[in-house]
């Protein structure tokens, strides 16, 4: 058994105290959040901090924000797939993982917005296509079963070698295994036949992720109230929602890096790689918010500058400030050296970069509804016990649903890392046969 | 087919609110209590809202009654992804809370923030339970409602000219704000009939209507003051 | 215009098209799935 299989196994065969503690406390999370939920369910929107006319709080922003970690994953694996980076081997699986894990949350989070989930089915048996609700659904209902497909297509040929290979394990886990093997055999057909199916899936992928992030965004675009109607915000959705997406991939593979001690793949070069990415997608992201917010304080219109002056000075600046901060300041003073880039450097962006989007999703959803174009009074907003709740139960779903799969399912793509120090190999040696030619043409 | 219109003359309009608190009683909307309506989540179809303007010592107090404006082309319609927020055939927009799922779109949706949400179980006290309009249904928790133009009241009108064997006119449906408005300063009427007084009102060099850049089309139009 | 109006804003035909498009989806994936798993019966040829 090599060197990469026993480390990748090892934690599916053996599981420490460390694990149930995680467990544990994220499962009280959880359960917190729940228990939050079921209380919501019970007395109504009411107990929320949400109002008349801020309609929408922190449960819009965290389905926006976690649609955009989904982003992460799926699209960064299929790009890299697709431009056949080489170094992307070792990542995919868990920038999979977080692409499926983050729309799940993310789909809850409108389940736990809305004032009547009893109906939810309402919106098949009489759902009307021109709300953009709809395309909402049609859109991240694709992109979910695509995601959880081209994570799985690269999982069979694994599955079918812990089937082969793990033969001291519980008797469902065996059996589990064995079915979602599919009687993969690895034979030469078969093999090509996976990578076609994964090449066409990581290829068809790419415009339904994009098209996900747009759709989420044209909720907001599609309305007339000020600082919402931008023609701009289906491409800022998306940038956005790459950048938070990688973050969250750094710090889910640092984490794993060091838990499942994986240093020999997850190695500087992945950090500082896709480091440099971070840095680009966080250039796009001042980029649009610069034209965003330039168009609409420089053209000074009455109803988007009570909204503008509320992020800029008012009540939301801080958190306009300090998204700010966390999205431009911090990824470019990190990343932009080459000392930055490492896994402690990355992480820490990462860290910054995810409680700015989160607050500029927030800074979205909440200062809009404040002022209302009919002016009345402004209104306040601040979320509840209930909806931090939620979140913080929500976050830890997320959290959990990540550490369970890679409990039961390996972390890498055991058979494509190999297939790539393969080709490594051949490189080397067949560079070094070229020098041997060389030399010996020389000598003759 | 009619197109249901109202007109509200500013001049006329005291601010004495007696068109909130006929259209309470009207449509059962439910109490929210001081707490909660200090929250912003007091239920109030057809509230009159202040301006105020400038600084003492010159201020200016303006009121303008706000029902919802029935738009021609509803933006909360568009969004609605149930239509249970729909135009009816005569114009009027209105909610089936039956269907509604609370999603709140079409809230964030209206600029005239003129929808409104049941963020509790609807309460009654014990003194107001025995005046319930009968023909108005209670919305249960969680669903969105709104100004009907008191549609009910259009059905029983023309289920009683029916009864009585003559033909409905217009000026047998009048909503309760309009009825109850202590200044005279609301209209109501058809819109397709050119001789009926809001169509003639509509004319006029005061009239308006709110965020009219939107392109919304309200009914609801206003005549400006002075 | 009229019918484009009607097919976006009639009630249970979006559900319709957003089934329909799952429907697709779903059953694409099955059968690339059993694409796949029929690659096993397949001899292999001899310059592997």
């Amino acid at each position: 058994m090599s060197h990469l299989e026993s480390t990748v196994f090892a934690t599916l065969r053996k599981t420490g105290i460390r694990f149930y503690i995680l467990f544990g406390v994220l499962a009280a999370l959880v359960v917190w959040g729940v228990f939050a939920y079921i209380y919501q369910l019970i007395e109504g929107l009411g107990v929320t901090g949400l109002s008349r006319p801020v309609y929408w709080g922190i449960y819009l922003t965290n389905f926006v924000f976690f649609i955009g970690i989904s982003h992460a994953g799926t699209l960064i694996s299929a790009i890299l797939r697709v431009t056949q980076a080489n170094w992307r081997r070792s990542i995919t699986r868990i920038a999979e993982a977080v692409t499926v894990f983050a729309l799940c949350v993310g789909g809850l989070q409108i389940l736990i917005d809305m004032g009547r989930p009893d109906r939810i089915l309402n919106m098949i048996f009489y759902g009307r296509y021109q709300s953009v609700f709809l395309w909402d659904l049609t859109c991240i209902g694709i992109y979910f079963m695509s995601s959880i497909t081209y994570l799985y297509l690269p999982m069979i040929p694994d599955f079918a070698r812990m089937r082969d290979k793990l033969t001291d394990i519980a008797r469902w886990r065996k059996w589990l295994y064995t079915l979602a093997a599919l009687g993969w055999k690895g034979n030469h057909e078969q093999h090509r036949r996976l990578e076609i199916a994964i090449a066409i899936m990581a290829i068809a992928i790419i415009p339904i992720a994009v098209s996900v992030h747009t759709v989420v965004s044209w909720i907001f675009g599609m309305t007339v109230q000020p600082m919402w109607h931008s023609t701009i915000f289906g491409p800022y959705f998306v940038v956005g929602a790459i950048f938070s997406g990688i973050a969250t991939l750094f710090i889910a593979m640092a984490i794993m890096r060091k838990v499942l001690r994986l240093e020999a793949w997850l190695t500087d070069k992945q950090f500082d790689y896709l480091g440099l990415l971070l840095l680009v997608m966080s250039a796009f992201w001042c980029y649009f918010t610069f034209a965003e917010y330039l168009t609409t304080v420089y053209s000074a219109l009455t109803h988007e500058m009570h909204v503008a002056d509320a992020k800029l000075y008012g009540e939301y600046a801080w958190a306009f400030w300090l998204m700010v901060f966390c999205n431009a300041v911090v990824p470019f003073a990190i990343l932009t050296r080459r000392a930055g880039r490492t896994v402690m450097g990355t992480v820490i962006a990462s860290v910054f970069i995810n409680i700015g989007m989160w607050l500029e999703r927030f800074t979205i959803v909440a200062p809009t509804l404040t002022r209302p174009s009919l002016a009345f009074e402004h209104a306040i907003y601040q979320p509840s016990w209930v909806e931090i709740s939620i979140t913080v139960g929500s976050l830890a779903l997320f959290a959990l649903l990540f550490v369970i799969f890679f409990k039961l399912f390996p972390s890498l793509a055991i058979w494509e890392v190999e297939e790539g120090i393969e080709i490594e190999e051949r490189n080397r040696i067949n560079k070094q046969l070229s020098l041997e030619d060389l030399r010996a043409m020389e000598k003759a | 087919m009619a197109r249901w219109t109202m007109a509200i003359d500013l001049d006329k309009c005291l601010g004495c609110q007696a068109c909130t608190v006929a259209c309470r009683m009207e449509n059962n909307t439910p109490i929210a209590g001081p707490e909660q309506a200090e929250k912003g989540r007091a239920i109030l179809w057809n509230e009159v809202i202040p301006f105020v303007e400038g600084e003492y010592p010159n201020v200016t107090a303006r009121y303008i009654p706000r029902p919802c404006m029935h738009c021609d082309d509803p933006l909360c319609v568009k969004v609605c992804p149930v239509k249970a927020t729909y135009k009816n055939e005569e114009g009027t927009v209105l909610v089936d809370y039956e269907r509604c799922i609370g999603c709140r779109f079409c809230t964030v949706a209206c600029p005239y923030t003129v929808r409104y949400f049941n963020w509790h179980e609807p309460y009654y006290p014990e003194s107001l339970k025995a005046h319930l309009n009968p023909d108005v249904p209670i919305r249960p928790k969680g669903v969105v409602e709104k100004c009907t133009f008191c549609v009910q009241r259009l059905q029983r009108a023309r289920a009683k000219a029916e009864a009585e064997g003559r033909v409905f006119l217009a000026s047998d449906y009048v909503p309760a704000c309009v009825q109850t408005c202590t200044g005279r300063a609301r209209y109501f009427g058809d819109l397709d009939d050119p001789t009926s007084l809001v169509s003639q009102l509509l004319k006029s060099p005061r009239a308006f209507r709110l965020l009219e850049e939107l392109g919304t089309k309200p009914k609801v139009f206003y005549l400006r003051e002075g | 215009m009229e019918t484009l109006y009607w097919l976006i804003n009639t009630q249970t035909l979006g559900g319709l098209v957003v089934v329909i498009v799952f429907g697709v989806v779903v059953t694409l994936y099955f059968f690339m799935l059993r694409w796949i798993v029929a690659g096993a019966n397949v001899a292999d040829d001899g310059d592997t």
